[in-house]
């Protein structure tokens, strides 16, 4: 009888297999947009977005800013999609509505956080837009992972900053790992334009 | 009677004593979804079970079954729309589905010494349901245990002389109370198809 043990442990190896390696995956990054349905968008009309684009890590050492001609060539492709949509580009005095932009480099865990978390000495906090130490925040219930190689984009509320004395984040995108190893920098025109045609609400 | 049996099922023209004694079994299972089948719908072809009971003298049997199954499905990228944003992403769909039950079954037959012995039965226990999804390197996760009711259908094939050695296929239907605000479901049912062996150790 003990010779017939064996078979009954043979279908363990019909039902071997294992699930995707999440790494196989950083070839299309996911395209996430969040904005605050309160708002309407169509009250704005102008908006200003910086010259370069803003690196950021879990290690504050490592901040700069990046005004390569890559990402000359995203801004560009952010721009053009905003004007595309009705609104009009103008000085970071008069805009009705700002946009950060920022990649996610050298992150050695992944971070999650309900709030703004890179507004230390460093990259755009509220100082750059003239508005102090005003605080961020979003509009919108916001608890995300980020990951490394994830660019944010985030559209934030001027017109009405001075009355609030608050900076409020209406709309953001995440594209995650976008700079990945895997994936050049021209690849973002594609995930920008996904995230604005996610969004048809942006609109002057 | 004696040649309908004995056309159908192999029946000896002889009876035998009842067999008795310990119940083992493995066997390789697939899974069709029934239940939220927009979410999820193909069939999994990743599973097996195992089975550890007792076989009476009155043909009745009761064995602990735990059963292990995994479904997958991959969706092409596309855009997903919720309240207050939206998401572009391909989705990799993973579910587990692990029942574990007490079977009561009675087989046919099993005096007869058939070929063929069919069988029924009736299993209550849980279910272990958890659902995973991968889009670029995230994963979310959600998990759950119900209630299960398990009722089967089947039939075994005599392999020796002495019917300790058979190998069975069979169907169950699985009931389960799990429930899901996030995928939107209030309960899960599932109807796997088994193939296996199962050995009487006297």
């Amino acid at each position: 009888m003990k010779k017939y043990y064996f078979v009954l442990l043979l279908p363990l190896v019909f039902s071997c297999g294992k699930e995707i390696d999440p790494a196989e995956l950083q070839d299309e990054p996911a395209v996430l947009t969040l904005y605050d349905q309160q708002v309407n968008f169509s009250d704005f009309a102008s908006f200003y977005i910086p010259d370069s684009i803003g690196i950021v890590s879990d290690n504050t050492s490592l901040y700069h800013k990046d005004g390569s001609s890559a990402a000359q060539s995203i801004l560009a492709k952010i721009r053009t999609s905003m004007e595309s949509r009705g609104y009009t580009f103008t000085s970071k005095a008069n805009a009705e509505l700002g946009l950060n932009v920022t990649v996610l480099h050298q992150l050695n865990e992944e971070i999650h956080y309900a709030g703004y978390w890179w507004s230390y000495d460093g990259y755009y906090n509220a100082n750059y837009w003239g508005y102090g130490y005003a605080p961020y925040y979003y509009g919108y219930l916001y608890d995300y992972s980020y990951e490394t190689g994830s660019m944010l984009i985030e559209m934030v509320d001027l017109k009405h900053a001075p009355s609030t004395h608050k900076l409020k984040i209406i709309w953001n995108t995440e594209i995650g790992t976008i700079f990945s190893n895997t994936i050049s920098v021209s690849d973002a025109s594609r995930y920008i334009d996904e995230a604005f045609n996610q969004s048809p609400y942006i609109k002057r | 009677m004696k040649l309908f049996f004995t056309l159908l099922f192999g029946v000896s023209l002889m009876t035998v004593k009842a067999q008795e004694g310990t119940l083992l079994k493995g066997n390789y299972t697939m899974s069709f979804p029934l239940s939220q089948r927009d979410y999820l719908s193909n069939p999994s072809v990743s599973g097996f079970g195992f089975g550890f009971g007792k076989m009476f003298e009155t043909d009745f049997s009761l064995c602990l079954e735990l059963n292990w199954n995994r479904y997958y499905q991959h969706e092409d990228r596309n855009t997903y729309y919720f309240e207050g944003g939206a998401i572009t992403t391909e989705l990799h769909k993973y579910r587990y589905q692990v029942p574990m039950v007490l079977t009561l079954g009675y087989t046919f037959l099993q005096d007869w010494n058939a070929i063929v012995k069919p069988y029924v039965g009736m299993g209550i226990g849980l279910n272990y349901l958890a659902n995973k999804i991968y889009f670029s390197t995230y994963e979310r996760k959600e998990h759950s245990t119900g209630f299960l009711m398990q009722p089967k259908i089947g039939a075994a094939l005599r392999l020796d002389d002495d019917g300790d050695f058979n190998f069975f296929i069979e169907s169950t239907y699985n009931y389960a109370t799990n429930h899901s605000s996030e995928l939107d479901f209030k309960h899960y049912s599932a109807l796997n198809v088994s193939i296996g062996t199962y050995l009487i150790i006297e």
